[in-house]
């Protein structure tokens, strides 16, 4: 099989897949050595933390490679910078790549499934922006850095939106008229899929089920953007964000779900422009926009004993509770609460919180485990008797863009 | 004879109470109202006492019902810009019984203030700090309503912990949580649009969609009214209709996908409101008619089957009060008949009787 995959480029040394994926505030990369069709092993990886963040810390970027871990300290200011950066330190190591992933976020219509990027692709690709204002142009960005980087390479997009696919017509219908749906096609995207998709597959290996018998609410906490998916059985069936990544859970600088007749009151009544209205609501709300200070949960629980930050908190701890209630009402009984993504599987204090009072629920946390548990690997933090399992389980959007990858590799062979 | 007032954007309804006796009326704003109500009410006797309703009372009114002088009228008015279309009218209604009857009680019934104190957490959105000080926050509505849910429900639960939400079933469907008879959280936000879709609201929907509509050329204007008056069920269904004829039995398709996207949203939101309060200890249904809604009810309570609810179905009246849960459901259920008429009645008599022993 390895020569196979390796006769499609015409490769004697080894395959190498570099995968980005675009935060809204961060760049993480992975460069996978493909050993089989699907076997991978990590060569290098890392992250720039912090890119463009409005805080009172530094950005950063991190580079593993060959067991060495390295930190810089440097000012981060967009995304093409720091995919500068990682082609920098790819060139200074001599590594070789031979295939570029990227996640996208919203598709939109035109993308059911992971595709390679070319001249037509591109046009889509730049069609869909608007979809996802935040992250399609930072996204698209970063691919045109690897181009000018790597001109000869072959890069794919893998899409955020494909795990929602399976939403019921109830969970994903904005009753709004007829002839507007069918003319702009607006229903309930759901984002966050391929995060999904790669955490529901672990838990269920780690209970020892098939996702198939199992129900379980994810809540995916990034550093940027988060979201819920309640899982059925091994599909979506509904999840907070809609048709953009701006509604659901008070993110970064989203600001989430809000009145939708608030946005026309206040172009009308206060004369708010909708360029400038849109882009508060995207980037100068959410955790932002009520504390202040600083778009990152950490820097909030910091200073949790002034006034605007602990609303901050409660409020990003209310609505999550909110999502978890729901969605325990629309599965009935959950097998598993799983958190993931860095504010999922780092900040014991949120899931605490989360879980506070949901012992009618069947969610009884042993506060003990989650206060110290592991980050990067899966850990059980339910007390013995509690009925649903929770977890803390790290997701790897990037293995399964590799494996998006490797795919479409055997599809155009 | 009590006067009673209700006003939406275009029309004045109001009842004359006298007795068992009861004149309705209902007439279109124009600058004619004033002699169209008082040819109605001439032979309903002397006035007693009047009551407005403000669907709208903003930051400054925090009492659901109060006694209305001319110093407070000004403090109404103030509220106007949160709901111009409305507020403007009941303002000038109250002013000018006010100039023509001042010797007698007036009662301002206030539809928002019993949400005045919800938690901050619940109030704010995740917006600009400054916007919050421009009165940009969750209002809630129905408040006359829940605060009198919260009365009649109040010797059938357990004391002022008690994890009680209320589901109004009808045109403009909405939800509260209460802790006893302290609200803690309510469905409808800065606008009833948000929350459970109405008959022809939209709900809660993406709002970048809104700004999507206006760069493809729509107008603010046309906006708003396709999200308030052209969506919701009107938008399922391709027709205007009350909640009543979408549950009515029968097998067209659209209103059964109707039906089931409308129990799926309360049943969300009831979920939702169990998380904040902790649990549920009991679910207050009301509407207008109970008896026609009972499929809607049926299917939501349903929906708990795995939290503990056992419904039982309209068997047991106790008063105007349904209990539709077995005893040994983990979850109470009840159902009451809800007529904001008879709560205006019943709260300005209430009011009048403790006016006159002090």
């Amino acid at each position: 099989m390895k020569s196979d995959l390796k006769s499609v480029f015409g490769q004697k040394d080894d395959l190498h897949i570099l995968v980005f994926n675009c935060g809204s505030s961060s760049l993480s990369y992975k460069i996978f050595d493909v050993v089989q069709l699907k076997q991978t092993r990590m060569l290098a990886h890392g992250k720039a933390h912090r890119v463009g963040v409005k805080g009172t810390k530094a950005s950063f970027i991190t580079y593993n490679f060959n067991g060495r871990t390295h930190k810089e300290t440097v000012p981060i200011r967009t995304h093409q910078e720091a995919a500068e950066l990682v082609f920098n330190y790819i060139r200074k190591n001599n590594l070789k790549i031979n295939l570029v992933g990227h996640r996208f976020v919203h598709g939109g219509n035109f993308f059911a499934k992971s595709a390679f990027i070319d001249a037509d692709t591109l046009k889509k690709l730049r069609l869909c922006l608007p979809l996802a204002p935040i992250h399609n142009p930072i996204a698209l960005s970063v691919i045109y850095v690897s181009k000018k980087n790597l001109p000869e390479t072959k890069q794919y997009v893998a899409f955020d939106s494909a795990f929602h696919s399976t939403l019921p017509p109830v969970a994903y219908t904005y009753p709004l008229p007829g002839a507007i749906i069918k003319k702009f096609a607006y229903r309930k995207y759901g984002f966050h899929g391929l995060s999904y998709l790669d955490v529901m597959q672990k838990t269920a290996a780690w209970l020892k089920t098939p996702a198939g018998k199992l129900k379980m609410i994810i809540c995916h906490l990034g550093t940027g953007g988060s979201s819920v998916a309640a899982i059925r059985y091994g599909g979506s069936v509904d999840t907070s964000m809609g048709y953009s990544p701006l509604t659901g859970l008070i993110m970064s600088t989203r600001c989430g779900d809000i009145d939708p007749m608030l946005t026309i009151y206040l172009m009308a009544a206060y004369g708010y422009r909708p360029d400038y209205l849109l882009e508060m609501l995207e980037k100068k709300s959410g955790l932002f926009g009520l504390s202040g200070f600083s778009s990152d949960i950490r820097d909030i629980i910091d200073k949790k004993d002034e006034k605007q930050a602990k609303l901050a908190f409660d409020m990003y701890i209310h609505r999550l509770k909110e999502y978890l209630g729901s969605y325990l009402a629309v599965l009935g009984n959950i097998d598993a609460l799983v958190f993931t993504d860095d504010i999922g599987v780092q900040n014991w204090l949120v899931r605490e919180k989360v879980c506070e009072n949901m012992a009618w629920g069947g969610i009884l946390l042993d506060k003990n485990r989650n206060r110290n548990a592991s980050s990067d690997k899966i850990t059980g933090l339910n007390a013995a008797k509690s009925k649903v399992k929770i977890l803390s389980v790290p997701n790897d959007e990037e293995q399964v863009i590799c494996m998006e990858g490797l795919r479409l590799i055997g599809e155009s062979a | 004879m009590i006067l009673l007032f209700y006003n939406d954007a275009f029309y004045i309804y109001w009842r004359a109470l006298r007795g068992k006796r009861v004149i309705r009326g209902k007439c279109k704003y124009d600058p004619a109202w004033p002699a169209i109500v008082s040819a109605s009410i001439a032979r309903a006797g002397k006035i007693e006492a009047i009551g407005y309703f403000l669907h709208h009372g903003g930051e400054q009114i925090k009492k659901t019902v109060s006694f209305l002088t001319p110093e407070k009228l000004s403090a109404v008015a103030k509220c106007v810009k949160f709901l111009p279309e409305y507020n403007d009218l009941t303002c000038q209604i109250a002013s000018y019984w006010l100039k023509k009857t001042p010797d007698i009680p007036h009662l301002l019934f206030c539809d928002t203030a019993f949400f005045a104190g919800l938690p901050y957490k619940a109030i704010n959105y995740a917006l600009p700090y400054r916007l919050r000080k421009q009165g940009i926050r969750r209002y809630g509505r129905y408040g006359l309503s829940h605060r009198w849910i919260s009365k009649q429900i109040k010797p059938y639960v357990d004391g002022p912990q008690a994890k009680i939400i209320s589901v109004y079933l009808g045109d403009h469907t909405n939800l509260s949580a209460l802790k006893g008879e302290t609200p803690i959280e309510t469905s409808f936000g800065f606008t009833p649009i948000e929350g459970i879709l109405s008959l022809t609201g939209s709900g809660s929907i993406d709002p970048t969609i809104v700004f999507y509509l206006h760069a493809a050329g729509i107008s603010f204007k046309e906006i708003n009214e396709l999200l308030s008056q052209k969506s919701g069920f009107a938008a399922l269904l391709g027709k205007r209709t009350d909640l009543q004829a979408v549950f009515k039995p029968g097998k067209d398709h659209k209103k059964i996908a109707a039906r089931e996207f409308y129990c799926y949203n309360v049943a969300k939101c009831i979920g939702s409101f169990a998380a904040i309060l902790g649990g549920i200890d009991v679910v207050v249904f009301f509407c207008e008619k109970p008896e026609e809604l009972k499929n809607a009810i049926s299917e939501i309570c349903g929906r708990f089957a795995a939290w503990g609810l056992k419904y039982r179905g309209f068997i047991k009246k106790e008063n105007n009060l349904w209990s539709l849960a077995e005893k040994s459901s983990r979850i109470k259920v009840y159902c009451l008949q809800h007529s904001k008429w008879r709560i205006m009645e019943e709260s300005i008599i209430a009011s009048l009787k403790t006016r006159r022993a002090q």
